[in-house]
């Protein structure tokens, strides 16, 4: 299996069966990590294939020494959903129930506040817990000392157990 | 240590991470914070659990593929970069083009097996349109060209679809009229014919609102830069600022290597403009300029400070007859991409930027 350098200097060659691969292994998490950054089906694939397209036009910026070549898409891929997020009129933070069957009750109510975490937050707990980005990884993504991962990581944890913990005060028992 | 103090602790543990001893200490002893440690274990439990139900094997249609060559994104920055009437942008047209070559002459002579289609199409108004277009490189595999004739507008648009040996399938998009698209940037807009072409053979191609255009190339085994110079001559003409692969230092600092690229003009009114990436446009002009530095010019080089610094510009061929030019700085704002390393040149008007001289 080719490493990131190798996989990286075809895809700078323009080689589209690389790319391809590099595709099929990475967008369906690109897309499920996106969806729950911005909250909303059509968007989290337009940007996920926006990040793809860019790499793919403008294959530069990857140094395979600062982290993994998946961490440099994700990076790519936060930030677009940032900018996507700039351009949104300002409203609710919340954002649409993608209805996900069997959940349990505690993931439904985790599930529940993690979408009501700020956009920041929602997107390092989902690259650390479920991407397993490193906090090196994480701090080129976020670009931020690897110190300010540490505690930023901490913030969105306990962000996170206080709304699963208390709850919600527009569901009312029963309702 | 209390559990306020060993909280973010407990969260780096979960990570994995290594902490303290003094911390760990405390969340072995510690009911609570081993409750908290357990809580966030569990978070992020379900937190995988949640996209592990939301990933599908259904796999969606990749759009990359379409995605657009770098070339048309090269106007597209200019465009919106140089902030200029839409029909002055298109008099730079083929100095960016001769840029764009510029870029691939490096990536072809690192790859060798690189080929390329220099393509020439004239016009059923006169005017001829070359392009060079890399099999190599996907982001030089197409190019599209703006003209007023006679005051219509003329769009064309050439890119490579497939290669079959010495066969190659065109893609064409050309128009005449007033209602062409007004900037190469919606070239896109016009449909698209497809036709099978060899190099060496003249395809004769259909354009609406105008009479038919003959398509002709040829294959090069490198991309040679696209000469926006007229005339042959070594000496530049009067009025005329030509710069051949120009280099602009700032001290010792290569601020941007132009190779390839070769652009020249002597328009009333107009001056050349180099695009250093990572620092801002340098607008240079045989006129004097508003808040412009005055340089020096040199044969085929020039002298010039600007806030201490010294700067020069060395080409391959003499600049211009007169002695002086003056050269305006224009930095890069925010919206500068920080890793869009390609720079351009191109003659484009400075009219925005003349200052008033004096008659003598």
């Amino acid at each position: 299996m080719p490493d990131d350098r190798q996989t990286w200097e075809r895809i700078r060659q323009g080689d589209a069966q690389a790319f391809g691969e590099f595709y099929r292994q990475n967008a369906p998490r690109l897309e499920v990590f996106l969806r729950h950054v911005v909250g909303d089906r059509q968007a989290a694939e337009d940007i996920m294939q926006e990040t793809f397209a860019q790499i793919w036009s403008r294959p530069n910026g990857f140094q395979p020494e600062r982290g993994a070549l998946r961490s440099y898409l994700f990076g790519i891929g936060r930030k677009r959903a940032a900018e996507w997020w700039r351009m949104q009129v300002p409203k609710s933070p919340e954002i649409e129930d993608n209805a996900i069957p069997a959940l349990t009750e505690t993931a439904a109510v985790i599930d529940d506040a993690f979408r009501r975490l700020p956009e920041e937050q929602r997107s390092l707990l989902w690259l650390r817990e479920v991407e397993g980005q490193s906090y090196a990884e994480l701090a080129g993504i976020l670009e931020v000392p690897i110190g300010t991962v540490r505690s930023r990581l901490f913030a969105a944890r306990e962000a996170l157990r206080k709304l699963w913990k208390s709850p919600r005060p527009d569901l009312k028992e029963g309702a | 240590m209390n559990c306020d103090e060993a909280a973010e602790f407990a969260s780096a543990l979960s990570d994995g991470e290594t902490i303290p001893r003094e911390a760990a200490k405390h969340v072995g002893e510690c009911a609570r914070c081993r409750a908290r440690l357990l809580e966030y274990a569990e978070m992020g439990a379900e937190l995988r659990r949640l996209s592990s139900l939301q990933l599908t094997d259904e796999e969606k249609a990749p759009r990359w593929q379409k995605t657009q060559s770098a070339t048309p994104n090269l106007w597209r920055k200019g465009s919106s970069t140089v902030r200029m009437p839409t029909a002055a942008f298109a008099l730079m047209l083929v100095a960016i083009i001769a840029l764009a070559s510029s870029l691939t002459i490096v990536k072809v002579r690192a790859h060798s097996h690189g080929v390329v289609l220099m393509l020439t199409a004239e016009t059923a108004s006169g005017r001829t349109v070359r392009c060079a277009l890399s099999f190599d490189d996907r982001r030089l595999d197409s190019c599209a060209s703006e003209q007023i004739v006679t005051g219509v507008r003329e769009l064309y648009g050439f890119r490579i679809i497939s290669r079959d040996g010495d066969r190659i399938e065109l893609g064409v998009r050309a128009k005449r009229g007033s209602d062409v698209p007004s900037s190469v940037n919606d070239v896109d807009q016009l449909p698209e014919a497809r036709y099978w072409f060899q190099p060496g053979e003249k395809l004769r191609v259909d354009v609406q609102g105008s009479g038919p255009m003959v398509i002709s190339g040829e294959l090069l085994d490198h991309l040679a830069p696209l000469l926006a110079v007229s005339g042959e001559q070594l000496d530049p003409g009067p009025g005329e600022l030509r710069f051949v692969e120009p280099t602009l230092l700032r001290g010792k600092e290569v601020l941007h290597d132009f190779q390839g690229v070769t652009v020249s003009g002597a328009a009333k009114g107009g001056g050349i403009e180099l695009y250093a990436p990572h620092d801002g446009r340098y607008e240079i002009s045989l006129s004097p300029l508003r808040g412009a530095a005055e340089g020096r010019v040199n044969g085929s080089r020039i002298s010039f400070e600007l806030n201490g610094w010294p700067y020069e510009v060395l080409t391959g061929a003499p600049v211009a007859r007169p002695g002086r030019v003056w050269i305006l700085r224009l930095p890069n704002d925010e919206s500068a991409s920080a890793d869009d390393d390609r720079g351009f040149a191109a003659y484009v008007p400075m009219t925005q930027y003349l200052a008033k001289v004096p008659r003598d």
